[in-house]
């Protein structure tokens, strides 16, 4: 008897081994073939560093006079993977490097476009040029102007610098088969000049984008960065937009053209469900803050802000939002247009009243860069908390900084 | 409807498994003279062709791919979930040492892992059709399949406490359950497409195959009189999922032991 049960156990115990040889194998050769950062020699001389699918710009407080000694830069690639740079330009304030990185497995590769320059918000936004970026388009400015510490200007005709973004790179995670004009932010040929504008039109996104939360996701464009390093995505989407490019003027107010036509019905999510049946109304304002004190009260330690703090943070000098601007005709635009163009110039506000935003700003730091700019449109106003109308549409054109001279 | 009808469907196959021996009993009373009591039990169990017995255990084991695919980088969890199984089986002995098993077992096989992986395929059902990507991170898979399940097997008998089983089975699925979630991680919609870190759900339930089969290798061990102890090692040999299914980037199997003890009549 007791040598049978011995028996079977032992026979158990064989049958469990048995399926339990199933073992990890050798990793295979990674795929990634990303640059996922760049180090510089002389850090300080850098004032924020974007990297895109193919491309990045690292812009500089100055033009450098030595290259090789003051940025000589270091490209953090994917594991595994390795990169050679296939070409550089110089011109003079200019510094271009063609990065080729490639997959530990060899079988993927990317050309990165890698811009050293100081960059600058131009005074004008016409949205005329975009690109195809992967499965959805993406506005740049064609040509650009640096202004050097004694006042004279450089202009760089063939230099694209990409300063807008979108949420389209979030989109994509739930867009299966979408052409790039089903995207909620794209080119349109229905401009109030020149021969596009931007347009931001409210999606629906699926029965999976709604499983997560996340019924809607409204066109937007912004000055700054999309993106999803860093934070998760599904936990604290807000975070993914990170807003402002350093500016070392004072702001006084922006100008734009647009058009606006609210969704046909209202879509709420379980968070807001008390504006289920009211009208949607779009977004369209400005945010000057201090990159410095942002950059502190990052947890990423980079000096935006973000959808969670565009207008709490305290780093903020002042906003210009159509919103809440003293113009009431203007606020009565954000809920429809009528099919037509209109024209707001929108000031910026202290966020205290009784402060003269003016005053806030130290003149030495705002040459220093340490000020920065932001500029948001979306065509849902609460679209950051995925409440929104579906098929809401803000077209966009003609963006002009007014700035104290 | 269909869970119900699964129900008496297993009611009658116990009834039956009850009610057989009583009919065998007397049968073999009306064939027999008068015996003293001892030998009449003995003739009995000497002459009795048809055995039956109801079983209650469990499944232990995972429906895995056959070898771990490189993208799974290490098992950070493994846990079977209860996965309860209850039915009987008539073996019909041929000769004293040979016979024919056959079952019936309403049975769930189910586990849940949590692995580390590393550029593995998924797939995200949104309204209809899949978005196709791969992720880095934490993959978590909850498997939960009912079925009912028919073994049939060649039975030999090594003595009076052991039987050792072994033969094939049928699976058809009554409910399935295949979903989980990728996390801690991020997702790429290509290799060259930027890096989202984010949480992606998945739920293939509906693809699983209504039909699997597979090996079943078993023993018994006759404890007492009544009560034995079986082990049936099942392995499957269909996938769970149809060919033409790739959002799972390899095949799965179900490969269970099913562990419990059986009430021999």
């Amino acid at each position: 008897m007791k040598k049978q049960t011995r028996f079977f156990f032992l026979f158990c115990g064989l049958l469990l081994a048995f399926f339990m040889t199933s073992c990890i194998k050798d990793e295979k050769a990674n795929v990634e073939c990303d640059i996922e950062d760049i180090t510089v020699a002389q850090e300080d001389l850098i004032t924020y560093i974007k990297i895109d699918r193919n491309r990045a710009t690292v812009s500089m407080k100055r033009k450098s006079s030595n290259f090789e000694e003051e940025i000589n830069p270091t490209y953090i690639v994917s594991e595994g993977a390795t990169y050679t740079i296939e070409n550089q330009t110089d011109q003079d304030a200019v510094h271009i490097e063609y990065v080729k990185v490639t997959s530990e497995d060899k079988q993927y590769s990317k050309t990165y476009t890698v811009i050293y320059t100081p960059t600058e918000i131009p005074e004008y936004f016409g949205f005329e040029y975009w690109s195809l970026d992967g499965k959805y388009e993406k506005s740049y400015e064609h040509g650009m102007t640096i202004t050097n510490s004694d006042g004279t200007t450089e202009h760089y005709p063939e230099i694209d610098l990409y300063l807008w973004d979108s949420g389209n790179l979030g989109f994509s995670a739930v867009a299966s088969g979408k052409g790039a004009k089903d995207y909620p932010t794209f080119s349109t040929d229905d401009a109030h000049s020149g021969s596009k504008a931007a347009k931001l039109v409210t999606r629906k996104t699926g029965t999976l984008g709604a499983s997560l939360g996340k019924p809607i996701a409204a066109g937007n464009i912004f000055l700054g960065e999309f993106s999803g390093k860093g934070i998760n995505l599904m936990s604290e989407p807000l975070k993914a937009t990170r807003f402002g490019y350093p500016y070392d003027k004072i702001p006084t107010s922006f100008d734009v053209y647009f058009k606006y036509t609210p969704g046909t019905y209202a879509y709420t999510g379980e968070t807001f469900t008390t504006r289920e049946g009211t009208p949607d109304f779009c977004a369209i304002y400005a945010v000057f803050f201090d990159n410095v004190k942002a950059k502190a009260e990052n947890p990423l330690n980079i000096p935006t802000l973000d959808g969670s703090n565009v207008f709490t943070s305290s780093s903020i000098i002042a906003i210009a939002n159509l919103h809440t601007c003293d113009n009431a005709e203007y606020r009565q635009w954000e809920k429809g247009t009528d099919g037509e163009w209109k024209f707001v110039n929108i000031p910026f506000k202290s966020v205290d009243e009784n402060v003269d935003y003016r005053t806030l700003i130290d003149p030495e730091r705002l040459k220093k860069q340490e000020y920065s700019l932001t500029i948001v449109c979306c065509s849902s106003y609460y679209g950051d908390f995925f409440e929104g109308a579906i098929d809401s549409e803000l077209t966009v054109d003609d963006i002009t900084i007014h700035y104290e001279k | 409807m269909k869970k119900i009808s699964i129900y008496r469907l297993i009611a009658t196959a116990v009834a039956i498994a009850f009610t057989l021996p009583t009919f065998a009993t007397n049968m073999a009373r009306e064939n027999q003279p008068e015996k003293p009591l001892v030998e009449k039990y003995n003739a009995y169990k000497a002459s009795k062709v048809y055995e039956f017995s109801v079983k209650a255990g469990f499944n232990i084991g995972g429906t895995s791919p056959m070898g771990l695919p490189a993208e799974i980088r290490q098992i950070n969890s493994f846990g079977p979930t209860l996965s309860l199984s209850i039915g009987g089986d008539v073996i019909r002995w041929f000769t004293p040492k040979w016979g024919v098993n056959l079952g019936l077992r309403f049975e769930t096989k189910g586990m849940e892992t949590d692995a580390t992986v590393k550029n593995y395929t998924i797939k995200l059902l949104n309204d209809g059709s899949y978005i196709e990507g791969i992720y880095t991170g934490d993959v978590v898979t909850k498997v939960n399949n009912q079925y009912l399940s028919i073994p049939i097997q060649a039975a030999y008998k090594v003595n009076h406490r052991w039987n050792l089983k072994a033969g094939a089975y049928v699976s058809f699925l009554l409910r399935g359950n295949f979903d989980g979630e990728a996390k801690n991680g991020y997702m790429r919609t290509h290799p060259t497409e930027p890096k989202l870190e984010t949480d992606a759900p998945y739920d293939f339930s509906a693809d699983i195959n209504r039909f699997d089969c597979g090996l079943d290798v078993g023993a018994e061990f006759v404890a007492y009189k009544h009560l034995s102890i079986y082990g049936d090692l099942t392995w499957g040999l269909t996938p769970i999922f149809p060919g033409d299914f790739t959002a799972v980037g390899f095949k799965m199997y179900n490969v269970y032991l099913n562990i419990g003890f059986a009430y021999v009549f």
